[in-house]
């Protein structure tokens, strides 16, 4: 049936991260903006609290244990992506856990792997896992990576670069694709896990960012990298049918929804910020004409926010309930990237010239959402999979 | 739990009304258009498959479910056709405005033969978000009191038995029922109206029509909650024909762009015409998400329900839905060949006419809590922070 009524957890856990957003993160979020870096006292604090990555799809270290018949994983993990990133977003992509290596490592990994790589997320210490795929030549164009990766023994050896990796640098591990022979485009792929200190294995640059500058965005360098077998995701029998590729692109339908919840929570927090400051600061200089065009705007930005929201929710409830969803998914990242970035500049215009300033939030907001409709598919391959979704019908590959 | 898969026997509704649409209305559509009319025939059909009046009381004729399920078979009998859609729904839109005045009941009929719901709302509403200025007004005369005014363009106005107008008295705001033969009535058919011309479009000219006690079907203030309530139902009824429109101009043009071949593939190969193409997918889901959901607010009795601001989506993505849809069909598009010209005219008469309310934004924006003052702070809307929360 069609419902929009949140469960008692889906309520609790959302009301307990927006506790979390406005008491603990958002006190800290213009300093490390400033800093470049979030302080380890608040990862650890969050740590303490149960607010990881792994909590999230995405995460995967807790997942699978006891879950209800209709499980709300994902329902769970939009509405809290949309809390911790009305927090603050490079934070949100910060906190501690799997992160996006979660998936590839619960989807492919041997007992014995997942064990191995998930177990560390139990330290009381905060750890990262990481997923290395994106390089200097080949972002949208998954197909295209040139890092390569040969057999010599008991080992393989990696040789390449990896590009705009999250959490790179300071990850235990970095889940790795890698591709025998470039020639072979998707089949060739192999997905490894190369854990920190692997020789051969060094972190180049930490790029400057126009946003989320809290958030490391890492290059990672792979020269002679020797990874042992073992490290190799799933055992070699795996890769027969182009399992690799799959794994890359598996990973993003459960994130996609995410991604766009953290979107909407960006895009609120700008309409909402907006809507409080203009409500304090112009009651008294605003004529009556002004009034209704910025009453206007702050609707059309709420309307938006809450469409883009309508769509990440029906995504991710399809998730729980095991209907395909690449579609629905696609959209909803879409929507919400296009939509918030649209808000966030219009949050800007409203405040004028103030809104520029570093301590009026909105300028961060601005900074920060544009990525939301770059990373982890553009928009534009967004738009490339819903039409696929929608020509398939015809026997149109497009 | 949130969930965006309609129930089984919602299903089955959704289906009765996709084979009608499908199998009745389509075929239909270009000839009631040019009549002005639907066939009666098919008006007949209409009303015993019962299909207009969903959410209408079963005192009332209908069929007492939710608005959910009747947003999903407005949805696809707009898909069908957005004129006959409207045509054959005039009389239970109206009854649905009435009751939810009333309550379960009919009452102050007689409520037989066709009838039309009129909003004699001015265009430029300096009370929009508290008040509601009417065109109409009710004078005081020796034997009781006396309506005049225009509305411009009313859809259904032609054939209507009764009308149903709103009026102010005082602060206050009465309902009317009127006869459509009573004298000072005056009506002039207007001829190829931009869209939806199948549901018989009239300038209505009130000339000190007499107001009888009768007459006066319900009086309150627009803040009443069941005034508010009938405002919602009515947009939402509305929003879900814009989805429905989207819909139909959304499939046409996706079946079309596969097929069509230029430059030595089907134009769907091309990422200008596919992106777009997923565009208007996603409008459409959008827009029928706040619908939905507006509607299952309205069901659990939230008011008001955000029905303001699915309709000012579903408006905009409409319009936008069906004007790519005729860009992507390119000359045929613009030919009466195609349905894609005659839907992005009917998507732009659906957005203004057939529920005229205007200052729509300033309506949403106080709902926000946005109105001048700004006293609350969204309390009353289905802001952000209350997500699926009632």
């Amino acid at each position: 049936m069609i419902d929009f009524e949140l469960t008692e957890t889906q309520r609790a856990v959302r009301d307990f991260l927006h506790w979390v957003a406005e008491h603990e993160i958002r006190p800290v979020a213009l300093q490390a903006d400033e800093e470049g870096d979030v302080p380890l006292e608040l990862l650890r604090r969050l740590k303490e609290l149960g607010v990881t990555l792994d909590t999230l799809p995405g995460g995967g270290a807790s997942g699978g244990d006891g879950e209800a018949p209709e499980h709300q994983r994902n329902r769970l993990a939009v509405l809290a992506a949309e809390e911790l990133a009305w927090g603050d977003a490079a934070v949100a992509i910060s906190l501690p856990g799997a992160g996006l290596g979660g998936p590839p490592v619960q989807l492919m990994g041997t007992p014995e792997q997942k064990e191995r790589f998930l177990g560390i997320f139990r330290d009381p210490e905060p750890r990262w896992g990481a997923y290395a795929l994106t390089e200097p030549e080949a972002g949208s164009d998954v197909a295209a990576i040139r890092t390569t990766c040969r057999k010599e023994g008991d080992h393989w050896v990696l040789n390449g670069t990896k590009l705009f990796i999250t959490n790179g640098a300071r990850a235990s591990w970095n889940v790795v694709f890698a591709t025998i022979d470039p020639a072979l485009g998707r089949a060739g792929h192999r997905v490894f896990v190369v854990e920190r200190g692997t020789p051969g294995f060094t972190v180049g640059r930490i790029m400057e960012k126009m946003g989320l500058r809290a958030s490391e965005t890492a290059e990672l360098i792979f020269d002679e990298c020797r990874v042992p077998a073992e490290n190799l995701l799933g055992g070699e029998e795996r890769y027969r049918q182009g399992e690799g590729f799959r794994t890359a692109m598996q990973t993003f339908d459960g994130t996609r929804p995410m991604v766009a919840a953290m979107a909407v929570g960006i895009g609120r927090a700008a309409y909402e910020y907006t809507r409080d400051r203009l409500r304090e600061e112009l009651t008294l200089s605003r004529p009556i004409p002004r009034y209704g065009v910025i009453a206007e705007r702050l609707s059309w930005m709420e309307r938006e926010l809450h469409a883009a929201r309508l769509l990440v929710w029906q995504a991710a409830s399809m998730a729980d309930q095991r209907i395909p969803n690449s579609k629905e998914a696609s959209m909803a990242k879409a929507y919400a990237g296009t939509v918030a970035t649209r808000v966030c500049a219009a949050a800007v215009e409203l405040l004028g010239a103030v809104g520029l300033r570093h301590d009026r939030w909105v300028e961060k907001w601005f900074r920060d959402i544009k990525v939301f409709d770059i990373f982890e598919g553009t928009g534009q391959v967004q738009r490339l999979v819903v039409a696929r979704r929608l020509f398939e019908p015809y026997g149109l590959r497009v | 739990m949130i969930s965006f898969q309609p129930s089984p026997e919602e299903r089955e509704l959704r289906q009765l009304a996709r084979e009608f649409a499908q199998s009745r209305l389509r075929p239909h559509a270009r000839a009631a258009e040019r009549a002005g009319r639907p066939p009666e025939a098919l008006a007949q059909e209409s009303r015993e498959l019962g299909l207009g009046g969903v959410a209408l009381p079963e005192g009332w004729g209908g069929a007492g479910l939710s608005q959910v399920a009747a947003c999903l078979v407005e949805e696809e009998l707009a898909w069908g056709d957005p004129g006959l859609a409207v045509a054959l729904g005039l009389r239970e839109a109206a009854l649905a405005f009435v009751a939810d005045l009333l309550g379960e009941a009919p009452a102050g009929g007689p409520w037989e033969g066709p009838g039309v719901l009129l909003w004699p709302q001015v265009p430029d509403d300096p009370l929009a978000g508290s008040g509601i200025t009417w065109t109409t007004q009710l004078q005081a005369a020796p034997q009781g009191e006396r309506l005049s005014g225009s509305i411009g363009a009313a859809p259904g106005a032609q054939e209507a038995a009764w009308f149903l107008i709103p009026a102010a008295r005082g602060e206050r705001v009465v309902l009317l029922r009127l006869e459509g033969t009573a004298p000072g009535v005056e009506r002039r058919p207007l001829r190829r109206p931009l869209g939806l011309a199948a549901a018989g479009w009239a300038e209505v000219a009130l000339d000190g029509v007499a107001v009888g006690p009768g007459a006066v079907v319900w009086e309150g203030t627009v803040r009443d909650p069941a005034w508010v309530r009938a405002r919602e139902r009515a947009r939402l009824r509305v929003a879900a024909q814009l989805v429905g429109t989207a819909r139909a101009a959304l499939e046409y043009a996706t079946q079309y762009a596969a097929q069509r071949q230029a430059f030595g593939q089907p134009i769907a190969q091309f990422q200008g015409i596919s992106f777009m193409v997923a565009e208007m997918a996603m409008a459409v889901e959008a827009a029928r998400n706040l619908v939905w959901y507006g509607a299952w607010r309205l069901d659990r009795g939230a008011l008001p329900a955000g029905g303001a601001q699915a309709l000012l989506h579903a408006r905009g993505a409409a319009l936008e839905v069906a004007d790519r849809a005729v860009q992507v069909l390119g000359g045929h598009g613009y030919m009466a060949d195609h349905p894609v010209e005659k839907w992005l005219r009917d998507a732009r008469a659906l957005g203004v006419a057939v529920w005229p309310e205007t200052a729509l934004e300033v309506e949403a924006a106080s709902e926000l809590g946005l109105a001048p003052g700004w006293v609350a702070g969204g309390a009353a809307g289905p802001g952000p922070v209350e997500g699926g929360a009632a």
